[in-house]
């Protein structure tokens, strides 16, 4: 019993050991930040942790005591949430969130006409979005579809963006309104369309760092507000602020 | 309590009792099977039933979404029949719950089964009851706690199934947006009162239907 006990300990041990700094990032970056934060590393030898998911999550979550120093979060409004709740925080915006249209090739999607004329043709059975009770790119697709005067989309709510676009590329959606970044990596010859900024209200990506974040984390702030940072995201189809 | 919580709440409960509805001959004739069959590859068909509880929701939802999707032969299929389509839909879920929850109630289905014991069927079949009237008259009511511990498990984990109607649901509001998902969209849009009063239902609810079922499954036993 004894040494079941020891021999559990040790397999939990590294996990338990283990100490880069903890980034939090909105779904959108999940392709476009670990590069980054990779070169990042080996320019300066500092280590880090990135957990993703939807800003309304990561928010929580910093809120119920998780250690993130850094959170890159998908809007200000989240980002204002947090500093009304911890005394200290500094915002910074670092990035414009883009929408994308996405459509599974034989669906006769290719731009925002077509999939308001598909909808109500009855031709799209299931339009993806990210949820917009907590995820902004939920809210912001909302937006697109209210300016297009479609009211009952048939909408499939993912948990964030990224879960919405997996919606689409696996097959069970027909199309779906994501995360720009997030889909010029999609594969399977889903049909992507840039949708203008304009048509929503700014996702003004705004990263938060935690009162007594270490040089570390502000290190990577700087990195990403910086030339590089600025170039790889525009890169990556994030506009910039 | 508003119309939106009430909408989560009926569709948990109507997800837990359809699929033990579905479970249950499911189980019996799976656990029975398992319980008496000399097959060599026994232990295989054991441990493949087994899987979905080994299985993270997120490989069992993606390959459900992948399975069940209108490119999928099972998609098109049931299109075919049904007109809608399976993914995004209560059946969907329904498809998904079952398959988590096979084997919570074949396991002790199996165990119950096994319990009678190979002695009891001889005596039952030296009686001169048929196989049918010795399952029926004999070893289903020795297995019936068995069975009835497997779907109060069933029951109560499908109300609390998360991952898998997460990962294939959709979040549709009547069709596939079940209590527990409509309590951690409460907790992602900071309403945290809303989710503690949605938790506390679930709770009572829960509490209250395993409950009748526990003194259900004793009553016949």
């Amino acid at each position: 019993m004894i040494r079941l006990f020891l021999l559990l300990l040790c397999l939990a041990w590294p996990a338990l050991a283990a100490d880069p700094v903890p980034v939090a990032a909105a779904a959108d970056l999940r392709l476009a930040l670990p590069p980054l934060v990779r070169g990042h590393e080996a320019q300066t030898g500092a280590r880090f942790s990135l957990s993703f998911g939807s800003s309304g999550q990561m928010v929580q979550q910093a809120l119920n005591g998780a250690p993130f120093q850094l959170l890159l979060l998908a809007d200000a409004s989240h980002a204002t949430r947090l500093a009304a709740a911890v005394p200290g925080v500094e915002r910074r915006p670092y990035a414009l969130g883009r929408l994308a249209l996405v459509a599974r090739p034989g669906s006769g999607v290719t731009d925002l006409a077509s999939l308001k004329a598909a909808i109500l043709a009855g031709r799209i059975r299931h339009l993806a979005i990210a949820n917009p009770a907590h995820a902004p790119y939920g809210v912001a697709a909302k937006a697109v579809l209210a300016g297009l005067g479609v009211t009952d989309a048939p909408l499939v709510l993912g948990d964030n963006v990224a879960q919405a676009l997996s919606f689409v590329s696996t097959g069970a959606a027909e199309a779906g309104l994501v995360a720009l970044p997030l889909a010029h990596a999609a594969r399977g010859g889903l049909i992507v369309v840039a949708v203008s900024p304009a048509l929503h209200p700014p996702l003004v990506q705004t990263l938060v760092l935690m009162p007594g974040a270490s040089p570390a984390a502000r290190g990577l702030a700087a990195h990403l507000t910086g030339s590089q940072g600025r170039g790889a995201l525009a890169a990556a189809g994030f506009g910039l602020p | 309590m508003n119309p939106a919580d009430l909408t989560a709440l009926q569709l948990s409960l109507a997800l837990a009792a359809a699929t033990v509805a579905l479970l249950l001959p499911l189980a019996l004739l799976l656990g029975h099977w398992l319980a008496t069959t000399r097959w060599r590859g026994r232990a295989l068909a054991e441990a493949l039933l087994l899987l979905p509880l080994l299985l993270p929701p997120t490989v069992v939802g993606l390959a459900l979404l992948i399975g069940m999707g209108p490119g999928s032969a099972i998609g098109r299929s049931w299109q075919a029949i049904t007109g809608g389509q399976l993914v995004f839909s209560f059946a969907g879920i329904l498809v998904a719950s079952v398959l988590v929850n096979l084997p919570l109630m074949v396991q002790p289905a199996q165990r119950a089964f096994e319990a009678v014991g190979d002695d009891l069927r001889a005596a039952a079949a030296s009686c001169g009851l048929s196989p049918l009237r010795a399952f029926t008259k004999v070893e289903l009511p020795l297995a019936w706690p068995g069975l009835a511990t497997g779907a109060v498990l069933a029951f109560a984990h499908t109300l609390g199934e998360f991952g898998v109607v997460l990962m294939v649901g959709g979040a549709i509001p009547g069709e596939t947006a079940t209590l527990s998902l409509a309590i951690y969209d409460r907790v992602q849009a900071f309403d945290m009162a809303g989710a503690g009063r949605l938790a506390l239902l679930l709770l009572g609810i829960s509490l209250i239907a395993i409950t009748l079922l526990f003194l259900l499954g004793r009553r016949r036993g």
